[in-house]
């Protein structure tokens, strides 16, 4: 759904932005495609998640790899027929499944889909304040619904959640309006059989929605809301996420299309991965296997997204944070050599 | 060349403090708007049958133009959006902007008398009313939102923000204007402020209020769409979605019944603007 | 028996009242005081007696302060020194209240522009002395219903001002002062804004109904034939300067200074032709 909501608009083609270039020498460079002086061309990416996962490839590339990187700008269309055609090599969030061009473009063998970028996928659901359940003794918060732990146990707390505007029903505070979410929440409230008592209530604009819950937990009151992750509100606040039955594909089309017959099912998680021409996927071994061991944990993502939007420092810069201090966790991406080098430039 | 200034800290602490402090405060607010003002009014327009809304709105069409053609036009044009299917939503909206337009009349119009009487007072409200009108909605918004939960409430501020200041400015220019001869000759013979207000000034500055609060209506449903992006429900939803999924017919279909419902009203209050006898020779001479 | 009597009224006009004031006591000119202190002197030691029941004329040209004087009498401007005393009490040194019951009461007024209320009929219009000051609604419109008549207006009583002559708007502003019942009535250029023929009709209609009414009048207007035909005095202002007070033929035979001479003299040569 973030695909298509953020979108940089490019004029036509390719617009280069250009920048940058490793100085290592090539030469010693494990990478093949590297050390016959290429430059590795990335896709520019309009979210936080994506700026910040490319600026750490890249970074590891330059430093580790002694490779040339460079990024260029264009909408989402725009970069992935680039890469299909050969003129783009790294697509580094690609939301597999989302999009027409990439799912072709593997199928004739253009591109290639490797590793999976987030252990665990993306999330999405229904969430509520952790202090809601657990307290929070340091804010003097007492745990109103100390049982809460499944869509199942919502029945039981609807008071908690009582909407203004209509006093007979609890709000679930949903999804803005003509997003796919908005009738798929509709449709889980009847299939988890809430709808006598819940009404999603829509909020209209992501700003609103982000609003809502920023203010209810900033005054510790209780609230129920729809969500979805990596995002940079979910790295923001302590949530707990609401079990929801077992993912069914049936039944979640028939919630999709909010069919009054629905059966209970969990939204599906999606995998991210890195989207790789497939001839420079070839020709590289090396980077193919780095790019395909390339996996975060949701909570580095959302810390790196939080420190983006709200700390407003640069994904680069974030992406430096991140290899300085998670050496556990990138070291395991590359080997022993691309680790020391990388290591030694950061030293500097 | 610049020194490093900025209010951006000082406004977010202020907001965040103004939330977690006194969010129960305006909750409060909210939940007296609501069950006291809109729930009753929004219960009563949805449960009154449809047909009886449509002969209520030809009687005042009538009642205020005193003509045929424009009343049966109210009337067909309305049972149109019935026909798109957006009675339920029409309701909605008309419920929000008529506590809207209520709350803007109680605040503007005395605030109006207030500044035509006070230089003073007038200085200090006028740059308040540029504020309110050229600042982007967005900006208060998202506060407002934060304070009064979402929905309609919020809704009904912003709303209040930006259809309240022509209402001022024309009741203040509407007393301003009263000949002053006019007032020299009541006040020649013992009126008190009271009655210089209600017996003289209030009546000849009636077309300027009137228009005041026609153009406050307007600027109400103007702000409908924005209104449903706070999550308030009604015309405006369907115009937002239909924004959101391309679907720009949906868009279209509830942006022409919120214009239809803006004409009708602008129509019925001008009518009302005019006095009585203005009227009557009006439709004398056609 | 004097009714309203006026004591050293100055009037000036500007910020710098006070020194002004001084200068002007001192004798200085009109002209002198406004190039010092750039302030305009409305009225210079004016003094008057006005005696219950005759019609006392203010004559003077425009500028001539008698406009301002008039409004002195009712508190509508406050002099900036001297007196006004109605009945024995000081107009000057009433408050709000007091002078809203001198003007509900004691004086009533008619305007040259008429002063009527665009949004009220005539009949509301007639009434709005007595409805001002809280009198039952039926036995104020009746009352004025009763006037209105005596002006001659009957059957005009749910016309808006806007469908009256100009004559039959001054009529109702008559009808007005007539019916609030007071002793005193001001009467600013009542009937200059009039035709000729008009005009002599209402002046005449003026004494038939003194006759019977024995009013206080103060007149004002700029015209010398009007002042002769309804004064029993008249006082001729100047400049804000009080020139002359006598009675018709006091003026004409002994005009006090050649300002009045003039007056006259135009009055006889426009007789003449």
């Amino acid at each position: 759904m973030k695909k298509t909501a953020v979108k940089i608009m490019l004029a036509a083609g390719l617009l280069a932005s250009a920048t940058l270039v490793g100085t290592q020498a090539q030469q010693n460079s494990p990478s093949k495609y590297c050390a016959a002086g290429n430059t590795v061309k990335f896709a520019g990416i309009s979210w936080e998640s994506g700026q910040f996962i490319t600026e750490v490839l890249r970074n590891i590339l330059e430093k580790g790899y002694g490779c040339k990187t460079e990024v260029i700008i264009g909408s989402t269309t725009v970069t992935e027929t680039a890469l299909i055609n050969g003129d783009l090599h790294v697509w580094a969030e690609e939301w597999e499944g989302f999009n027409d061009i990439v799912i072709k473009g593997v199928k004739d063998g253009k591109a290639k889909l490797v590793g999976k970028i987030l252990q665990g996928g993306t999330v999405e659901g229904w969430f509520v304040p952790r202090y809601l359940v657990e307290g929070d003794s340091a804010r003097g918060i007492k745990a109103l619904a100390p049982d809460l732990k499944s869509v199942s146990d919502l029945a039981k707390y609807k008071d908690l959640f009582k909407d203004d505007e209509n006093p007979n029903m609890s709000r679930l505070l949903g999804c803005v309006s003509g997003w796919v979410c908005d009738k798929t929440n509709d449709g889980k409230l009847t299939a988890y059989k809430l709808n006598s008592m819940y009404q999603q209530f829509r909020p209209g604009s992501q700003a609103a929605l982000d609003a809502s819950v920023a203010s209810a937990f900033q005054q510790g009151k209780p609230i129920l809301f729809y969500y979805w992750a990596p995002t940079s509100l979910l790295g923001k606040y302590d949530v707990i996420q609401l079990k929801e039955p077992k993912y069914n594909a049936k039944c979640y089309e028939l919630e999709k299309a909010n069919d009054p017959k629905a059966c209970a099912s969990a939204t599906p998680s999606a995998t991210l991965r890195i989207n790789l021409n497939a001839d420079f996927a070839k020709s590289d071994a090396a980077l193919t296997r780095f790019f395909g061991k390339t996996s975060f944990s949701l909570n580095q993502l959302q810390k790196a997204i939080l420190r983006i939007s709200e700390d407003k420092i640069s994904a680069s810069d974030a992406a430096m944070d991140f290899l300085k201090n998670q050496k556990a966790t990138w070291s395991k991406w590359v080997p022993a050599g691309v680790a020391q080098k990388l290591e030694a430039s950061m030293m500097k | 060349m610049f020194l490093n200034l900025s209010i951006t800290d000082p406004i977010n602490n202020f907001v965040t403090w103004l939330v977690s402090h006194y969010g129960e405060f305006f909750h409060g607010i909210t939940l007296f708007l609501l069950h006291y003002f809109l729930i009753p009014l929004e219960l009563a327009l949805r449960w009154i049958p449809p047909w009886a809304v449509l002969i209520a709105l030809g009687l005042l069409g009538f009642h205020a133009t005193k003509r045929f053609l424009p009343t049966f036009l109210f009337v067909a044009c309305a049972y149109l959006i019935g026909c798109f299917g957006l009675w339920d939503k029409l309701m909605l909206t008309l419920a929000l902007m008529m506590v809207s337009t209520f709350l803007c009349v109680l605040i503007g119009i005395p605030l109006g008398i207030l500044t035509s009487k006070s230089n003073r007072l007038r200085s200090i409200v006028l740059p308040v009313l540029d504020v309110m009108q050229t600042m982007p909605g967005f900006v208060y918004l998202i506060p407002v939102l934060m304070l009064f939960n979402l929905g309609k409430v919020p809704a009904i501020f912003a709303t209040i923000i930006y259809a309240l200041p022509p209402l001022i400015r024309l009741t203040d220019l509407g007393i301003r204007q009263v000949d002053a001869d006019t007032k020299e000759a009541a006040a020649a013979f013992g009126t008190s402020p009271w009655q210089m207000l209600i017996g003289v000034e209030l009546p000849l500055a009636r077309p300027s209020i009137m228009a005041g609060i026609n153009q406050t209506i307007m600027m109400a449903l103007a702000m409908v769409v924005v209104a449903s992006m706070i999550g308030a429900r009604g015309l405006g939803e369907d115009v937002l979605e239909g924004i959101n999924t391309l679907n720009v017919g949906k868009g279209s279909q509830a942006g022409i019944a919120v214009v239809i419902l803006a004409i009708i009203i602008d129509r019925i209050s001008q009518a009302y603007g005019m006095e009585a006898r203005q009227r009557r020779l009006l439709n004398g001479k056609r | 028996m004097s009714k309203i009597k006026v004591n050293n009224v100055y009037k000036i006009f500007g910020t710098r009242a006070t020194q002004a004031l001084t200068m002007s006591r001192a004798g200085a000119s009109k002209d002198e005081v406004l190039a010092n202190t750039n302030c305009t002197v409305g009225l210079k030691d004016v003094s008057l007696e006005i005696n219950q029941g005759q019609i006392f004329v203010i004559m003077g040209l425009s500028g001539s302060g008698k406009s301002t004087l008039v409004r002195h009498f009712n508190g509508l401007i406050q002099p900036s020194a001297g007196e006004i005393l109605i009945d024995g009490t000081d107009v000057a040194k009433l408050n709000d209240a007091g002078l809203r019951d001198l003007r509900r009461h004691k004086v009533s007024m008619v305007f040259q522009g008429f002063g009527l209320m665009p949004h009220k009929t005539t009949l509301e219009n007639a009434a709005f002395a007595l409805l001002t000051r809280g009198e039952k609604k039926e036995a104020s419109l009746e009352q004025a219903r009763i006037w209105l008549e005596r002006v001659g207006l009957k059957g005009y009583e749910q016309k808006y001002p806007d469908e009256l002559s100009g004559g039959m708007k001054q009529r109702v502003g008559l009808a007005r002062a007539l019916a609030a019942n007071t002793d005193v009535i001001l009467m600013d250029e009542a009937f200059s804004a009039l035709d000729p023929l008009i005009r002599a009709e209402m002046q005449d209609q003026l004494l038939e109904l003194q006759k019977s009414l024995h009013k206080t009048i103060v007149f004002i207007t700029h015209d010398l034939d009007e002042a002769l035909h309804i004064g029993s005095e008249i006082a001729i202002l100047y400049n804000g300067e009080l020139v002359q007070v006598g009675k018709p033929k006091e003026i004409l035979e002994k005009p006090a200074n050649d300002y009045v001479r003039r007056f006259v003299e135009k009055r006889v040569a426009k007789e003449m032709t």
